[in-house]
């Protein structure tokens, strides 16, 4: 046996053992340091060990000898907090926390060396803190607030008591201090492993498998096969079955014991080779309506046109005859122009730092406790009632904390059904989770695409016509629409739109933060630039000329007196540096729930709120919190956010952007019930008035603070968010933009010509969503979408074998998400009027916020150097100078 | 799978006689995240206890570089100022918590990154199959010089560094090997160096600068930081009233071993400092390149580097 002290205390371990540190760490039930990366890239399983940060997933446990760690939990107590800990809560340097606690120990030991060697008010730059920290990835983007908390804590800005933190984020404390149990953290006592076995082949028909050998293995408690109808995977990594074992070392057993008799079949994996008529077919004439659903909310319909082609009815075309008819006989007489341009998009992978991970807890009667990393616990607990074949009211899901989704975890997946069924048969709590691999490999893609645009311009620079064909590649799946946001744009333009569906053997696209909307902006955005630059127009005026949506006419007009935009060189470039600024605008739907439900509960002990949304960082807990403390003056503290339960009333899914917009609402309409029910409850026919300070008698005034204290009883109301009034008319409307949120940014990219090498120095990110809730929680959002369109303009890629189906991206060394030093300065506008048909002028922002950033920085970069990006990521691979 | 301690040399030597070890762990960096994805089997061998492989010493000619001294301990050697080149590379391997434990033996006896090898799916020519994958594959990271029947790059920024120097190391039982000699020539590909088995390396013998040059490390990766190069350049030169006396220039992630750019060297040594000579240094540097089907972008990129390279020794000429 080896020693070893952990927060103080000394342990014992087996040093023979080839697991790493951090597995002792979180047996020990110390779960602040998470295993993301599990190959030392991300930092979200750092420690202090003998006083120097370490990444403890590619720490030995035998390297644990004889050696002094500190984790997470033991840098705070239960009354005080570390200056760092206050400055990553004053400052929102988080978002769905999972990351933090890394970035909390790296960040304080920074700390330390720095105050050590500087003197009091000396900060560090922003060089020096991306240096210190760049073995850190946090995927939700929340690196500018980052950098201020660092920054400001090293100038001593959170020494000593007295110094003042604001409560942004409802859990912030929390997620600093590694207390918060994520779905990953949570482990039932005799919990069996489920262990899921993947298809080795990207193309068979499974024959035979020996279930019954494998049954038989000792510590193998139970079995279910996870196959569809027609025994066909169509991918590798296709789920075959899945086993729930006694412990890990179990699964090697399987490993080596499964056979599987396979009929192997051609496959195809190159998305342009599939489009071939001599390709390889995914889905047989009899199968294609098998094909995997990646659609978001509905399944477009469509019909086969090829062997793997499958053309969508998008809707989104207008005017389509007379489009076609405009730009297939363009009158150049009459000044007419025609512009056309194809664009490749890449698939990007969600990434969320938490995997997929579910634990599936039998407690008898045929019902189930589920602690799901989900989107959605309201939704979950329909769908898993559905596909178990239970009453709705057997099956409760739970999600307190979510570590990112981002889109990936909306829908019910196989982690989630495995752990269910096995659950029910075996009758014990059975754990299923992604490793990293399984993350990055079948977690889910934005669809790559091709997209070919042609644009018909008027003498007069208006837009005529225009043509919009996209091809999506969305893996075996299909419906991975793109277009159908086009519908909207400028107006009654003529159009014709079309999207196709091309299947390759590769793992379906899932939604993704505006599924398809920045792989159509990119391609829309940058053509605009192209136009503006051919026809000698300022981009921006352009953009006014054509735009008929209200407010991002407005947004555009402060855009234009930027001081980016104001300054940007448009003459020639000859230095091997160069700056280049441009601009991108996109339009998003607005979408709400009108069902979503909110339970406020008064009590002397301040009040509770209960609905079944849940927070996967976006901060819709503090929005909760921030909107009751609107309608009550009573201290933060009084209030208390009880989401992530599907047994409370009617929520939504965090989707579509409409988390914000269908629950702010029910809250007003509940604190404002709320607030005439405690008065009426305690002063009956006394009440004059009832006000955000307290209630008005007839001879005195009661705080609401007192007020509360004085119920001996609980007072509580539920109300509903309802529906929005209706527009006066409903087609001007939807067209000046009343039905979408916008965003318009201005990015300013340096490029080296040299080494083609890009670095986003500055975005100004100009945002209309309706009123804003929770400010620094909005904009903490902006800049996680800046900072994922960046990642998606220049890094990212999903990368396969075409010999062999497999993904070669399957750790985060290879899979590049943006780091801390590759984050640019963002300044937020949000312009908040322009939707009073809303109920409460709320609407979401998530989404929006990422659409146009891949185009504005290639706008900048054709701004910089005189030509123009068409393929992303945008790489010294691919952007031959 | 077991794990053995040692705690002194004889003990590391003893244990390598009698039992069956794979691998030595020392920072564990390397070892650990191939255990985890399965793809690393065996008996490990922890020495991170045996103190005597540890710390820098002043000899006669030489840095005696302990090898189980971390990269963040050398960087922070008062006595290396002047490998300018070589502290600016120990800045930007890898990120701070593995630089803390990454020990400079490891560094240099790590294996290489070629996702083919690092995925447990794959049976490549380093893990007993028949056949390179990347070869035939997606190479894109993949060498452009070609020096064996395994295409991966050398995933050590020390060791091409170390062969600016023509450093040496010293194994336990006191015999030396060339940094040459460790690497060998990349023709076999079953091994990432030639290092004997059952040996234990004791330190590496950094030579001093004999006069002051100036030395420079370039990496080329798509993001800012936390990024193993795509294509990594190291530079020493002398240059006194604007003519070359002294140039080393090697270079990374562009074959399996790191190479040395000799026919560059030749062209630039006792050459006056001139942008044309430049461009023609840089043509001469991929003559003998054979990238693969998707790495052809490496050779522009290679000379551009290389480019840069020139002008973070010489200044503006380039």
């Amino acid at each position: 046996m080896c020693q070893c002290k952990i927060n103080d205390e000394n342990f014992e371990f087996s040093c023979d053992s080839t697991g790493s540190a951090l597995d002792l760490i979180r047996e020990k039930g110390l779960t602040g340091a998470k295993r993301v990366c599990n190959s030392g890239v991300c930092g979200a399983c750092a420690v202090e060990m003998d006083g120097e940060t370490v990444n403890t997933c590619i720490t030995p446990v035998s390297n644990l000898k004889s050696k002094e760690i500190k984790t997470i939990e033991a840098f705070s107590s239960s009354d005080s907090l570390h200056p760092m800990q206050k400055a990553f809560i004053d400052n929102d340097a988080l978002q769905c926390g999972f990351c933090t606690p890394g970035f909390v120990v790296e960040s304080i030991n920074f700390y330390n060396k720095w105050r050590s060697e500087h003197s009091a008010d000396e900060a560090p730059n922003r060089e020096t803190i991306a240096e210190a920290l760049s073995g850190h990835l946090c995927r939700c983007g929340a690196y500018p607030n980052i950098y201020t908390a660092v920054h400001r804590a090293c100038a001593g800005e959170y020494d000593g008591d007295s110094s003042d933190v604001t409560y942004h984020r409802y859990d912030a404390v929390e997620k600093v201090t590694g207390k918060a149990k994520y779905t990953y953290d949570i482990n039932i006592e005799n919990q069996l492993i489920g262990y899921i076995y993947r298809s080795p082949h990207p193309h068979a028909i499974v024959k035979k498998i020996n279930y019954e050998e494998l049954l038989s293995l000792e510590g193998v408690i139970d079995l279910i096969e996870l196959l569809p109808t027609d025994r066909t995977v169509r991918f590798v990594g296709k789920e075959i079955f899945a086993v729930a074992v006694e412990s890990k070392s179990v699964i090697d057993k399987v490993n080596e014991t499964v056979q599987v008799d396979y009929e192997i079949k051609s496959f195809v994996i190159d998305d342009r080779e599939a489009q071939e008529s001599s390709a390889p077919q995914v889905y047989g004439r009899l199968e294609k309506k098998l094909a995997h659903d990646s659609a978001e909310g509905f399944l477009p319909p469509g019909r086969w046109i090829g062997r793997n082609i499958r053309s969508c009815l998008t809707m989104a075309s207008t005017k389509a005859k007379k489009a076609l008819e405009f730009l297939s006989n363009v009158d150049t007489e009459s000044g007419d122009r025609l512009f056309e341009k194809t664009f490749q998009t890449s698939a990007q992978v969600h990434t969320a730092l938490e995997p997929h991970v579910c634990i599936a807890e039998y407690i008898g009667n045929n019902e189930l406790n589920v602690y799901l990393s989900t989107q959605g616990v309201d939704a979950m607990a329909d769908e898993i009632a559905k596909n178990l074949d239970l009453p709705r009211e057997n099956v409760k899901v739970f999600a307190e904390y979510i570590g990112g989704g981002f889109g990936s975890k909306l829908s019910l997946n196989e982690e989630a059904i495995a752990a269910c069924r096995l659950a029910i048969r075996t009758g014990c709590a059975v754990r299923v989770e992604y490793s990293r691999e399984e993350e990055l490999a079948y977690g889910g893609i934005r669809a790559g695409s091709d997209m070919r645009v042609s644009l018909l311009t008027e003498a007069s620079h208006h837009l005529k016509a225009f043509s919009f064909d996209t091809y999506s590649y969305s893996g075996v799946g299909i419906g991975y629409a793109c277009v159908p946001y086009l519908k909207h744009e400028y107006g009654n333009v003529p159009r014709v739109v079309n999207e196709y569906d091309v299947v390759t053997n590769k793992s379906p696209g899932r939604p993704f933060r505006a599924p398809g909307a920045p792989n159509v902006y990119f391609a829309l955005e940058s053509i605009i630039d192209d136009v503006a630059y051919e026809l000698n127009e300022d981009p921006i005026d352009l953009r006014l000329n054509w735009d008929l949506h209200d407010n991002k006419r407005v947004l555009l007009e402060i855009a234009k007196e930027t001081d980016m935009w104001k300054t940007r060189n448009t003459g020639p470039k000859s230095e091997r540096f160069m700056k280049g600024v441009g601009v991108a605008a996109a339009t998003w739907p607005y979408w709400y729930s009108e069902e979503v439900k909110v339970e406020l509960i008064a009590s002397s002990y301040g009040i509770t709120a209960k609905t079944a949304i849940q927070d996967i960082g976006t901060g819709s807990k503090s929005i909760i919190r921030d909107t009751i403390r609107q309608h009550f003056d009573i201290p933060e503290t009084l209030i208390n956010v009880l989401v992530g339960n599907s047994g409370f009333e009617k929520g939504v899914t965090s989707g579509g952007s409409m988390t914000t917009s269908s629950t702010y609402y029910a809250v007003v309409k509940a604190c404002r019930e709320l607030q005439k029910n405690i008065a009426e409850k305690l002063f009956r026919d006394d009440v004059k008035e009832v006000s955000f300070s307290g209630v008005s008698l007839s001879e005195e005034f009661i705080s609401w603070g007192d007020a509360l204290k004085l119920l001996n009883v609980e007072v509580s109301v539920i109300e509903g968010r309802g529906k929005d009034t209706i527009f006066d008319n409903k087609v001007i409307d939807t067209l000046r933009g009343k039905n979408s949120s916008c965003n318009v940014v201005v990015t300013e990219v340096e490029v080296d010509t040299l080494l083609n090498k890009f670095k986003v120095t500055r975005v100004w990110s100009g945002v209309a969503a309706g009123k804003i809730v929770s400010r620094k929680l909005a904009e903490n959002q902006v800049f996680g979408g800046v900072i994922q369109g960046i990642g998606y303009a220049l890094f990212e890629e999903k990368i396969y074998d075409n010999r062999y189906g497999y993904p070669l991206t399957t750790n985060l060394e290879t899979y590049k998400i943006p780091t801390l030093s590759d984050t640019p300065e963002i300044e937020v506008f949000f312009h908040e009027g322009g939707f009073s048909h809303v109920k409460g002028n709320v609407l979401g922002l998530a989404e929006v916020v990422t659409i146009p950033i891949a185009g504005s920085i290639g706008n900048a970069i054709f701004n910089a150097t005189g030509k123009r990006p068409t393929k992303l990521p945008i790489s010294f691979e691919n952007f031959n100078n | 799978m077991r794990v053995f301690f040692a705690e002194t040399i004889e003990e590391t030597e003893s244990i390598l006689k009698d039992s069956n070890i794979t691998e030595f762990i020392a920072g564990g960096t390397d070892v650990q995240d191939r255990v985890n994805s399965g793809i690393l089997k065996g008996n490990l061998l922890n020495i991170s206890g045996v103190d005597e492989l540890r710390g820098i010493s002043v000899e006669d000619g030489y840095y005696r570089i302990g090898a189980l001294t971390t990269i963040s301990e050398i960087s922070k050697n008062k006595n290396l100022k002047e490998y300018e080149g070589l502290l600016k590379a120990l800045r930007i391997i890898a990120n701070p918590q593995v630089r803390n434990v990454a020990t400079i033996g490891g560094n240099i006896l790590q294996k290489n990154r070629c996702w083919y090898f690092r995925n447990p799916h794959f049976k490549c020519l380093k893990k007993g199959g028949d056949k390179c994958f990347a070869r035939e594959g997606d190479n894109r990271y993949h060498a452009i010089f070609q020096k064996g029947a395994c295409v991966t790059v050398h995933a050590s920024t020390l060791a091409m560094i170390l062969k600016a120097y023509a450093a040496s190391v010293e194994l336990s039982d006191g015999n030396i090997l060339s940094i040459d000699e460790l690497l060998g020539d990349g023709s076999d590909p079953t091994r990432d160096n030639k290092f004997p088995k059952g040996k234990l390396l004791a330190a590496v013998h950094l030579p001093k600068i004999p006069r002051p040059e100036k030395s420079k490390y370039f990496r080329l990766i798509k993001r800012e930081l936390g990024e193993w190069p795509t294509i990594e350049l190291f530079g020493r030169t002398i240059v006194e009233r604007d003519v070359i006396k002294e140039i080393v220039l090697t270079a990374g992630a562009v074959a399996n071993i790191p190479i040395r750019l000799t026919e560059v060297e030749d062209l630039l040594k006792n050459e006056k400092l001139n942008k044309d000579l430049f461009f023609e240094a840089v043509d001469i540097s991929v003559k003998d390149a054979q990238p693969l089907e998707k790495n052809k972008y490496k050779i522009p990129m290679f000379k551009n580097s290389l480019l840069n390279l020139f002008t973070q020794l010489f200044g503006d000429y380039s």
